[in-house]
């Protein structure tokens, strides 16, 4: 039980990073981007690379991945910056098919590495030393939960504060039309394009610290449902609050992951547990909307007094 | 007078499709002063805003402000120029507060930078405590200030209008466009606004005033262009205007329909 705790707070640590960075993005900004996922597989796919491949260390690789992941966000924002909020949403979700294409049909190495065989033996930081210090496996893992948290914790931190300052004010005024920032003086596309910057470089680390948790990855971990399980998650904590994001994350992952023990209990079925699982998040998700529709910890009022 | 007008606007043409929104349109707007832009509905007073704001692009003539060409500048770049407008439906973003939407205005905000927000964050705070400190007092002169903390959303239509004025003077622009501030509004705030925008233009603010309430022109501006189907049939002094009866006869007829038009007749 500890270890599956341990697993889940880890994995929803590193969605909870996802999350916070598609809230600052739609729960602040607007932006309907339904390409999430492209900036956590660019992040996974970039340290993996650096560091299975080419020999890299793992804090570089990370870094590298969160860096791609923000230039991803700038390339696709540039051209797209100007575009209305279907618009987007369109581009942003065929810009990630694109991005899982190239890495489904990439061959990365040696024969049977990347593709659709994904890449394994990827290495977890400071594995050697737990091993060397004669610690478990379980010990690691618990390493592994706090080091995620941790940045977690300083991502949460980073959200909130941009979210308050000048430029996170200006990107309040964006989700409510272009005219009035426009009229004031705002550049609208600018605007976007940092977000996109730092909404991808956040999810980039999740990304490669997704990667160096499973130690082994594939296409087939980032199709477009994985964008729609952290929208889930979104509109189920409440839009424009990160506290929310991070509770939402939380309730999806803990659905997500407990059907397996409540199907033994029920005598279900394995093969119904997928679906199951889908069927649980989506009437979570339509309970939230029908009767709290601004999630369930809403965004709050900034106030100023006197 | 200034030998250099502030806003210059020569020869502006505009088509949508088959319907000619601006048919050769010479403004000049002087500095020091309201200056009123009327015509009946339709007589392209709003495209001839979203010609010199950027909103729009003009099919030919040219736009100067302050001797500087705005033609073809994006809108974001015109307001930079120090030319803030409103919006005949008030866009103020309505899911901030007042006081959010009032800070939005400043330019040229140092935190509008990622980078200054983290490494320049003390000069970032006492900035925004400077802004703090003059909305505050922008918002007592149009009688907003006990609402600073209240969704934009949940003002009247009015004190929409009187929000967007004051986020407008927020951005302290040389020039303030205003797209009918009184539309909906009633008659007693009407008077508060006409009241605000005259002791603003006497410490030095320039209006341009996009309106369609008669008697709010007539108190309030000094100059008024007439529009009419896309061109200006009459300028000058407000009440020599208002007082001339083809202009009556050009904006009475089509304000009231048919019924109007025979009334005229």
């Amino acid at each position: 039980m500890t270890e599956f705790l341990v697993y889940l707070i880890t994995i929803a640590a590193i969605w909870g990073i996802l999350s916070l960075s598609l809230n600052l993005q739609f729960g602040i900004a607007g932006l309907v981007n339904l390409g999430h996922v492209a900036f956590f597989m660019l992040g996974a796919y970039t340290s993996t690379i650096l560091v299975v491949i080419a020999g890299w260390p793992i804090v570089v690789g990370v870094v590298a991945g969160a860096i791609a992941a923000a230039l991803f966000g700038m390339l696709l924002a540039l051209p797209a910056a100007n575009l209305k909020e279907d618009y987007w949403a369109i581009s942003t979700l065929a810009a990630a098919e694109i991005v899982r294409i190239i890495f489904l049909n990439t061959r990365l190495g040696g024969p049977y590495v990347g593709e659709a065989f994904g890449v394994s033996g990827i290495p977890r930081p400071l594995r050697d030393w737990f091993d060397a210090n004669g610690y478990s496996l379980a010990d690691y893992n618990l390493f592994y939960m706090v080091l995620v948290l941790v940045v977690l914790a300083a991502c949460f931190a980073l959200v909130r504060y941009l979210a308050a300052t000048p430029f996170g004010r200006s990107l309040k005024a964006l989700r409510e039309g272009d005219e009035v920032p426009l009229a004031l003086g705002k550049s609208v596309g600018g605007l976007r394009i940092r977000v996109m910057a730092v909404g991808g470089a956040l999810a980039g680390l999740a990304g490669a610290l997704f990667a160096h948790y499973n130690a082994f990855i594939s296409p087939e971990y980032f199709l477009p449902l994985e964008t729609f399980i952290v929208w889930a998650m979104i509109i189920l904590g409440g839009p424009g609050n990160f506290l929310g994001a991070l509770v939402g994350t939380v309730i999806i992952q803990a659905l997500y992951n407990s059907t397996r023990f409540i199907a033994p209990l029920l005598n279900i079925d394995a093969q119904v547990l997928g679906p199951l699982r889908m069927i649980t998040i989506s009437v979570a998700i339509i309970l939230v909307i029908m009767y709290m529709p601004r999630g369930i910890v809403p965004e709050r009022r900034r106030r100023y007094g006197r | 007078m200034d030998a250099e007008p502030l806003l210059s606007v020569r020869e502006v043409y505009k088509r949508f499709g088959g319907v000619t929104a601006l048919d050769g349109v010479s403004v000049t707007v002087p500095a020091g002063l309201i200056y009123g832009l009327i015509g009946p509905n339709g007589s392209g007073k709003t495209t001839l805003f979203n010609v010199v704001t950027g909103f729009t692009a003009a099919d030919a003539g040219n736009v100067s402000f302050a001797g500087q060409p705005l033609d073809r500048l994006a809108p974001y770049r015109v307001a930079r120029l120090g030319l803030i407008r409103t919006f005949q439906a008030t866009l103020c973003p309505l899911r901030m507060t007042v006081m959010e939407n009032m800070l939005l205005a400043p330019q040229q905000q140092l935190g509008d930078s990622v980078a200054n927000a983290f490494l320049r964050a003390a000069e970032v705070r006492r900035q925004e405590r400077e802004h703090l400190e003059r909305a505050r007092a922008l918002l007592e002169t149009v009688n907003l200030a006990d609402k600073a903390d209240d969704y934009a959303g949940s003002l009247s239509g009015g004190q929409r209008k009187l929000l967007a004025l004051a986020q407008a003077l927020m951005a302290g622009p040389r020039l303030v466009l205003l797209d009918e501030p009184v539309a909906g509004v009633n008659p007693r705030l009407i008077e508060e606004i006409a009241a605000v925008i005259r002791r603003l233009r006497n410490d030095g603010q320039n209006f341009l005033i996009v309106e369609h309430n008669m008697h709010f022109i007539r108190t309030i501006c000094d100059q008024v262009s007439v529009l009419d189907a896309g061109r200006v049939i009459a300028e000058g002094a407000a009440e020599d205007v208002l007082a001339r009866e083809d202009v009556l006869r050009a904006y009475l007829g089509r304000r009231r329909g048919g019924a109007g038009k025979a009334a005229v007749r």
